[in-house]
């Protein structure tokens, strides 16, 4: 069944892949449709869909794969081909067909970033078509962010924290190691810290021992990645970050206290994070800063009637937190980025923190004052 | 802040080590020797394995998923990396490898289900 299932369905597969080539070939020749920078996206796009022809062609040509036995094997291959194509045709080909002016100003904007805060990679293309928040793609080094946000500042010290999940991704680069140790110290500390809980039997209910189970693999799978990219975006871009996400959890959030106990959790309580943020703030000298975002988010759960639980005082003890927040400190001065400060006098730093000191201090006149204020701005002529 | 930006870095790792393991299998399964480079990868999980406190969180994360599927403990590690790098696995070695194919396979599914939002 699967080799004249496989004959039919590849043939479909190398028909589509040909589609894809042709669609960027067709964007690659009129040149005010895909600016330079964009060039990169389209060369891997094209040796990735290359790849994955020839692997297509070996479910068919391979002769270890008429072996009965190894069936499973070339069905696993096939569906990792069909993944790969499938997300090449939704997110890169997809970026490269439709680039517009919105793109362009923001992959300028995120080059800008990058300058400013030394950062030691390539600083990935921008596409603003993004159906969810803001989406790090690494292995395209795509950043894709939702369609208006250019015209917005609140929101856009976002762009740090997925710049950071291009670091931790990143394979074989000295440049890069020290914070990806300091993911791996986290994790550690995070893993540390539940295997401790583990050891003590007084709290050892079954269901205790689920939960803190999936707190171990959430600490490996995502809490310790999302912790260490918003002290990272937080380092690198000050105050702003951290309004920024209490920003987002005052639109979209729910309990910051909560503590997902689903095993295949991503991210840390909106607390705890919060909590990681403040404490590197105050390792940058942004005290008084620090003091004053702690208020108002006090303020937010308070008037949303949100408290710690008691999963979430078991889970993420302060001292746990702050050992996070040193080691990412430790990690970002080691990559040699520029850490955030009041007279950093880069630009687009400058007005995020600006734009949050102006949305405080006369909120009523802030939108207007956005208007005038656009990102793009602080991308040089000529760039 | 999303989540398909963790999962999509998760998902590289989890293909790439789910190709090698494959790789590996078909040479071994179809009576071939395989080569170095088919061998390293996977003897480089192995090794860090054993020692996961010094792992990078990628290897911790594999090693998590092979968990799920009844990972080998810290002695077999050894011997499986030492079979491979000798070029004479075992059924029991094989066995391991196919458990661990199976945990991947299980996880790019899981994945890939996420990052559609279904």
């Amino acid at each position: 069944m699967l080799d004249a299932y496989l004959t039919g369905s590849v043939g479909q597969l190398m028909e589509r892949a040909r589609h894809l080539q042709a669609s960027i070939s067709r964007q690659l020749a009129v040149p005010k449709n895909l600016p330079p920078e964009f060039h990169t996206l389209a060369q891997t796009c094209r040796n990735e869909v290359n790849n994955l022809v020839f692997d297509l062609g070996s479910l068919l040509s391979d002769s270890r794969f008429q072996r009965a036995d190894l069936q499973a094997i070339r069905l696993r291959a096939y569906k990792r081909i069909v993944e790969e194509l499938d997300f090449l045709e939704l997110v890169g080909v997809a970026a490269l067909i439709r680039v517009n002016e919105e793109d362009r100003s923001m992959t300028k904007v995120v080059g800008v970033i990058a300058e400013e805060i030394k950062y030691p990679l390539i600083p990935p293309v921008v596409s603003c078509q993004s159906q969810g928040y803001f989406q790090a793609f690494p292995g395209l080094n795509l950043l894709s962010i939702p369609q208006k946000e250019v015209y917005f500042l609140l929101h856009l010290p976002d762009l740090y924290h997925e710049l950071a999940h291009f670091l931790l991704t990143e394979k074989n680069n000295p440049a890069v190691e020290p914070f990806q140790e300091a993911l791996r110290r986290s994790i550690m500390a995070g893993r540390g810290h539940v295997a401790d809980l583990l050891s003590n039997e007084s709290r050892g209910t079954k269901g205790f021992v689920n939960k803190l189970r999936a707190w171990d693999a959430n600490w490996v799978c995502g809490w310790g990645i999302e912790l260490c990219c918003d002290l990272f975006a937080v380092l690198a871009c000050g105050p702003a970050f951290a309004w920024s996400h209490l920003h987002l959890c005052a639109k979209r959030a729910g309990d910051p206290f909560l503590v997902d106990n689903a095993p295949d959790s991503t991210h840390p309580s909106d607390a705890a994070r919060m909590f990681v943020m403040l404490e590197a703030l105050g390792n940058l000298e942004y005290s008084v800063e620090a003091l004053a975002i702690e208020e108002k988010w006090n303020q937010l759960l308070a008037q949303a009637g949100y408290a710690e639980n008691a999963d979430y005082t078991i889970c993420f003890p302060h001292g746990l937190l702050a050992r996070v927040a040193s080691y990412a400190f430790v990690g970002y001065q080691s990559i040699g980025c520029a850490p955030s400060s009041k007279w950093s006098g880069a630009k687009t730093h400058d007005l995020f923190n600006e734009a949050w000191q102006r949305f405080w201090s006369d909120p009523k006149l802030y939108a207007e004052w956005e208007k005038t204020n656009r990102v793009t701005a602080s991308v040089p002529p000529g760039l | 802040m999303s989540d398909t930006a963790i999962v999509t870095g998760g998902y590289q790792d989890v293909r790439d080590m789910a190709k090698s393991v494959d790789r590996l299998l078909l040479d071994l399964k179809s009576g071939l020797s395989p080569d170095e480079v088919t061998i390293k990868p996977v003897v480089e999980l192995v090794e860090a394995l054993q020692d996961e406190k010094s792992a990078t969180a990628s290897t911790q994360f594999l090693g998590l998923l092979w968990g799920r599927r009844g990972r080998p403990s810290g002695s077999r590690f050894n011997e499986i990396a030492s079979e491979l790098r000798e070029h004479r696995a075992s059924s029991n070695t094989v066995k391991d490898l196919e458990d661990l194919a199976a945990a991947l396979d299980q996880e790019r599914a899981e994945i890939s289900q996420r990052m559609r939002g279904v």
